[in-house]
């Protein structure tokens, strides 16, 4: 069901990232299916044991004739921004509904400066830049995570939730909680060291440290 | 952050200025003296009060001084659904109770978001799309927990203004009784219809078989909204009729009959509003203010209906399973006040949101403004502390992972604290749980590294204190060495976007009274 | 309606006047108002935000006056306590600090805004938790655009000084209003309640409140501990009790035996919390000491909070006898309780016993029973057949107990002291038939009723209050009440000025106790010349 992703990308033999001309690095453990409809933005990270299931894309309304190649725009299945990181184990599942009996699939979008912790199932319709989602946490199909939010590790956003932007959430399911402060994401003039990254903040650095 | 350890926090000095600790004193001589040199102690229940992450923390640099939430004032830029993110108009909001009036509901049982469904084919379920093709009924389903509004037998012909459909609809889908007014009072004003859904009706039954045979909400006690504006027609009646002079009490005013509620005020006050009928003898006047006699007029006894609604509320709740009752949590969410059972909760439209500008509570001037629209996240001004105050951070050196990123720490609960002074700022180290790798364990050193990084164009210099030993449940007792007490942090270098940077070191020792032996000495350093 | 000037030409005005010279301390706080609310014409079209606060040991409720329920309360637990960014609770693994041991002297208090006993309380967290709860309040549910105009606070009418203190204070640091005005939680319930005698029975968190109000004044004021926390933990005790026979069947699995706190024991009360009638627990405390209650209907109780969580089968009848035996101590004898911790049920038969006997007739039957327990079904009827009960076997006599002596007189088995309203109620029209059958002169004759005397005769009538009958009356509570009297622009007579308040604190008010004492001592026409008048203040019943 799963092919292991090695044929587009450039193959270095040593290390255990494949990096591509965009900077983009991804692990030789991970999972990746249906690669023609996965749009990677540069300079992200896809750790170990990710499962992006780029196989599971729109069909065309008109016929059920599953199109293999990009015939038009709307076959992306999975679009992820530049600087993102998605940590091992994470499941990369575009959201679905039943739509007249048959099983619609629809695009699964994450923004720029996106960490997903470790062990997430991520099925949200889009995830917007500058988003911190906690370790093991589950965001069910088609909920929107607005900008400079925070997920909570553990927490399971339930379907069709809006996270409005500057938000905490967490809880199962998920509620807003607080605010993220003023200074979410800033990372005050420091480079290397233990501050090359803050939560929410730019995550150049920390894509740059993944080797 | 709190939640990954290690983590920092800087203690605003607002809560001293407010202290009520000077107008006690005569009470406490003899915690006079040591009112100045009271040091900061993050383990009192005040200090989480004036605790905060450094993302939090504001900075006016006319007062230069750190402005934490409360010592800052805010002003409403906009209004908004969290659900939607459509911007309310400030008309509006209040007489919606603050609530988003479009389709947003969230769940009451899990606070879910509700979606609109369909009902109209049986055979698919019912978390079938919900396109326009669809007529038939519409029910709000809880994707999360199933629920749906079906539960509480509501159904909907349309698909729009779900809102005003539920402010029409009972729970068990009996249409609400119009709402009986005085003809002649004017609460038009005070009583938007808008406002309905935020005040739903005790429903007329907590019995589990489902609207067999509800009963008519006339029975039962009267919604209180509806009570509340037969009080207060009533009271608005007597005010405008009540003649001031012929009410007990007015002659003689002495100061025991000072309390707010005594005639006289009340007198004075009807006479202010009543005062075109002042002209008119006292003999002649109308009676003097009455108390409410009926229902109508807001009325509500204690009688035999309420004995037997009482009676059968503890009939449902000996017979009906323990999830069938709300939860505190539920009630306390809940739009309807009166909720007692499951069945008689509603869905609760979201509270909105805000977007704020921030001034400083001193000299007021603008700490932030977000830009005014509601799905921009960029701000006009923004005086960070972050970008004013040396930042720390504090880890343990040479721990098996303190590589990013992070995530995978254990959710340690750290629950005592070690404090170090740095001038203004505090900083809060906790000590962890023994579960965590990060926990102190005894007799054996522990060593920290704390880093500052200063923003400032100019060098500081750090004076590092913390006290000998430590208290609190974890790790008490255990001794702490600064390794350098006094060092200068560079300023930062312009342009290159690199701050200067210097560690310190610091090693913790511990001494473990509450081994079995009591000698911990340790060889430090 | 007329319309009222602004606060902020009456703060203008009495900055302006000499005779109240003010050191200009607010004066970035009216250059702040003035460009806020501009010209006070035009602040006659806005809406205006009537604040109301109710305090209560464990609720803060904040809502608009004008409205029937307040929009949000505000709670005092110790998640309530949290640091900012501090979001343990909601991250898995989490479990909270075990609870308080029951026999602990301050069992709960970590639930509450304030303990009335100020010895011990930190007056100062007491200030940070106002101030948090009001904050939030403001953020996520007031959403004010504009600073509110007037505040209205809500307060118990015994309130220590030092409280009081930090109440104003905090909330005119916190939110910037003007004027506070302060109303009893007895009146307000009275208002609530559409009365103007009561009696007030305020069951709420650390007490219960016994308040004889009479034309909206408070008259005589009595308390019993027997309230929410005895009540929370009397159901406390019974679940730990039937946990740790539980465990000790062997039962369940896992070995540590759970302590259950406030939370397990309130989450019961709002679900299964009920009581009995009189007569039931009478004679269920009979048969209880004869045979075993193995057969008694049980109710399941699901604790979520223990690993792993359990299921309790408690009997139905348990939990009514845990409620009433924290309220109503029948377990013990009067004797054996002090002063303060008697039955509610004799605390109040002693509040009305205390009034005057015109008063008494009118406040027995405008008992108001209120609170956060008297949400309770089945509460306010025991309540009043206990107190029937009461009057009943004692009469109004004071003395409980003759001992060896006799009364002097029988005890009144008469429930109904008085005539019952139906017979205050005249009939005024039988001279009809008597007019046909003999001739009357007309001197003699009873004049034709006079359709106007009648008319206020009938009013009279109608209106002639119900008393002397013991009556339960249902109140909106004194949330509502305030809120009624906000909307309605009723001036209490406690109104805190804010200039002055900082600028003298509480000590300014009390200095002026004597002051006002006077039959002119103020009018509360507003506009009238306001800057002389605001010199006078009190602080009425709070002094």
């Amino acid at each position: 069901m799963s092919s292991r992703q090695s044929s587009s990308r450039s193959k270095a033999p040593k290390g255990e990232y494949i990096e591509t001309d965009s900077g983009n690095k991804v692990s030789r453990k991970a999972n990746i299916s249906g690669t023609a409809n996965i749009t990677l933005g540069g300079r992200t990270v896809i750790m170990a044991d990710v499962n992006l299931r780029g196989d599971l894309h729109r069909l065309p309304s008109s016929t059920d004739e599953p199109s293999a190649k990009p015939s038009s725009t709307s076959t992306h299945a999975i679009s992820i921004g530049k600087h993102t990181v998605i940590s091992p184990r994470c499941i990369l599942h575009p959201p679905h509904r039943v739509h007249r009996g048959a099983t619609q699939y629809y695009p699964l979008k994450i923004g720029d400066n996106v960490f997903v912790g470790p062990g997430c199932v991520v099925s949200a319709a889009a995830i917007a830049s500058h988003v911190y989602v906690g370790e093991g946490s589950v965001l069910m199909p088609f909920c929107m995570i607005r900008e400079n939010v925070r997920i909570l590790p553990g927490s399971v956003v339930p379907p069709n939730m809006v996270v409005p932007p500057g938000s905490v959430v967490g809880g199962r399911p998920a509620r807003v909680l607080g605010e993220v402060g003023e200074g979410w994401g800033v990372n005050v003039a420091g480079a290397g060291g233990a501050e090359m990254w803050v939560e929410g903040g730019d995550l150049r650095e920390l894509v740059r440290s993944v080797k | 952050m709190s939640v990954s350890f290690p983590y920092t926090y800087y203690a605003c000095s607002c809560a001293d200025n407010t202290s009520t600790q000077e107008k006690r004193v005569s009470q406490e001589p003899q915690s006079a003296q040591d009112e100045d040199e009271r040091t900061f102690d993050p383990r009192s229940r005040r200090s989480n009060f004036s605790l905060y992450p450094i993302e939090h923390l504001l900075y006016c640099t006319e007062c230069h001084e750190m402005r934490c939430p409360r010592c800052v004032t805010e002003e409403v830029i906009c209004w908004y659904c969290p659900n939607c993110l459509f911007e309310a108009p400030s008309s509006t909001i209040k007489q919606e109770g603050h609530r988003c009036s479009r389709n947003c509901f969230n769940c009451p049982i899990c606070t879910s978001p509700l979606s609109v469904n369909s009902l109209e084919q049986p055979d698919p379920p019912p978390d079938d799309k919900p396109a326009n093709k669809f007529g038939g009924p519409y029910i709000l389903h809880c994707p999360y927990c199933a629920w749906s509004t079906l539960d509480i037998g509501i159904t909907f012909p349309r698909p729009s203004n779900i809102t005003g459909q539920l402010a029409k609809t009972l729970n068990g889908g009996l249409p609400r009784p119009p709402r009986d007014r005085k003809p002649s009072s004017s609460l038009k004003r005070s009583d938007p219809p808008t406002t309905h859904h935020l005040d739903d009706l005790p429903s007329p039954t907590s019995d589990t078989s489902t609207s067999s045979s509800p009963e008519p909400p006339s029975a039962r006690t009267p919604d209180p909204q509806d009570r509340y504006h037969h009080l207060l027609a009533f009271y608005k009646h007597q005010l405008s009729t009540s003649d001031a002079a012929l009410l007990p009490g007015t002659t003689s005013t002495s100061a025991s009959e000072l309390g707010p509620g005594s005639p006289s005020s009340i007198a004075r006050l009807l006479h202010m509003y009543g005062s075109s009928i002042r002209s008119r003898a006292p003999e002649s006047g109308p009676s003097p203010m009455r108390e409410a006699a009926t229902p109508e007029e807001g009325l509500l006894i204690y009688d035999a209906a309420a004995e037997a609604a009482d009676d059968a509320t503890i009939r449902a709740m000996q017979t009906t399973a323990w999830d069938t009752h709300a939860s505190v949590s539920q009630r306390l969410d809940a739009t309807n006040r009166h909720a007692r059972a499951v069945d008689d909760l509603r869905p609760i439209s979201p509270l909105l949101r805000t977007k704020r500008a921030k001034r400083c509570g001193a000299c007021r001037q603008i700490l932030a403004k977000p830009e005014g629209k509601v799905t921009s996240v960029r701000s006009k001004i923004k005086l960070l502390a972050l970008q004013n105050l040396p930042k720390l951070s504090i880890k343990p050196l040479a721990s098996p992972s303190t590589m990013p990123p992070p995530g995978t720490s254990a959710a340690g609960r750290p629950t005592s604290t070690l404090l170090t002074t740095f001038s203004s700022p505090t900083l809060a180290l906790p000590a962890l749980s023994p579960s965590s790798p990060f926990a102190l364990r005894p007799l054996t050193t522990t060593h920290y590294l704390l880093t500052l990084t200063n923003p400032l164009y100019d060098s500081i210099r750090v004076h590092l204190a913390a006290p000998s030993a430590l208290r609190g449940r974890h790790g008490a007792g255990s001794r702490v060495t600064i390794l350098c007490p006094q060092f200068e942090v560079g300023a930062n270098t312009d342009r290159r976007k690199k701050g200067e940077r210097e560690r310190v070191e610091k090693v913790r020792r511990e001494e473990a009274f509450w081994t079995v032996l009591g000698v911990g000495r340790i060889v430090g350093l | 309606m007329r319309a009222r000037p602004s606060p902020s030409q009456i703060t203008a005005s009495a900055l302006s006047s000499p005779n109240s010279p003010h050191t200009p301390i607010a004066g970035a706080y009216s250059r702040s108002l003035a460009s806020l609310y501009g010209s006070p014409s035009s602040l006659m079209h806005r809406d205006e935000n009537f604040l109301v606060l109710e305090f209560g040991s464990r609720y803060l409720r904040v809502g608009f006056g004008g409205e029937h329920a307040h929009r949000v309360a505000m709670t005092f637990g110790p998640e309530d306590e949290r640091r900012v960014g501090d979001f343990r609770p909601w991250l898995p693994g989490y479990r909270e600090d075990g609870p308080v041991s029951l026999e602990a002297q301050g069992w709960g208090n970590e639930y509450e805004l304030w303990d009335m006993d100020t010895r011990e309380l930190d007056l100062d967290l007491v200030r940070d938790k106002i101030e948090r709860a009001v904050r939030l309040a403001e953020r996520t549910n007031l959403m004010l655009d504009l600073l509110p105009r007037k505040m209205t606070v809500v307060l118990p009418s015994v309130f220590p000084r030092p409280l009081l203190s930090v109440v104003l204070s905090t909330l005119f640091s916190s939110i910037q209003v003007p004027s506070i005005s302060i109303i009893s939680s007895s009146i307000a319930t009275a208002i609530g309640a559409g009365v103007r005698s009561c009696l007030v029975v305020d069951v709420g968190w650390a007490e219960t409140r016994i308040t004889s109000v009479a034309e909206y004044r408070e008259i005589t004021h009595s308390r019993s501990v027997r309230a929410g926390k005895r009540v929370l933990r009397e159901l406390a005790k019974l679940l730990n009790e039937q946990v740790s026979k539980r465990f000790a069947d062997g039962q369940s699995e896992s070995g540590k035996c759970p302590t259950l706190g406030l939370n397990e024991a309130e989450e019961v009360l709002y679900r299964l919390g009920w009581c009995r009638q009189l007569a039931d627990a009478r004679s269920a405390s009979k048969a209880n000491l004869s045979n075993d209650e193995t057969d008694l209907p049980r109710s399941d109780i699901e604790i979520t909070t223990t690993d792993p969580p359990v299921t309790l089968q408690i009997p139905f009848q348990d939990i009514a006898a845990a409620i009433e035996s924290a309220l109503f101590a029948h377990g013990s004898a009067t004797k054996d309780l002090d002063d303060h911790e008697q039955s509610i049920q004799l605390a109040i038969f002693r509040s009305l016993l205390a009034l005057p006997i015109d008063v008494r007739k009118i406040c027995m039957s405008r008992i108001i029973v209120t609170g956060g327990i008297a949400n309770v079904p089945g509460l306010k009827r025991r309540i009043k057949q206990e107190l029937e009960y009461l009057i009943q076997t004692r009469g109004w006599d004071p003395v409980g107990d003759y001992g060896k002596g006799r009364p002097r007189r029988p005890r009144t088995t008469n429930k109904n002291p008085t005539p019952s309203p139906g017979a205050t109620k005249p009939t005024p029209t039988d001279n009809d038939s008597a007019s046909e059958e003999e001739y009357i002169p007309p001197a003699h004759r009873t004049p034709d009723p006079d359709p106007i005397a009648l008319s206020i005769q009938n009013r009279r009538a109608a209106t002639a209050p119900i008393q002397g009958m013991l009556r339960l009356v249902e109140t909106q509570g004194a949330w509502s009440g305030a809120s009624l009297l906000a909307f309605l622009r009723v001036k209490g007579v406690v109104e805190v000025d804010r200039d002055r308040f900082l600028k003298e604190g509480l000590a300014g008010y009390a200095k002026d106790k004597d002051a006002d004492g006077g039959p002119t001592r103020k009018s509360f026409g507003p506009g009238i010349g306001a800057a002389g008048e605001r010199g006078k203040w009190s602080l009425g019943m709070w002094a």
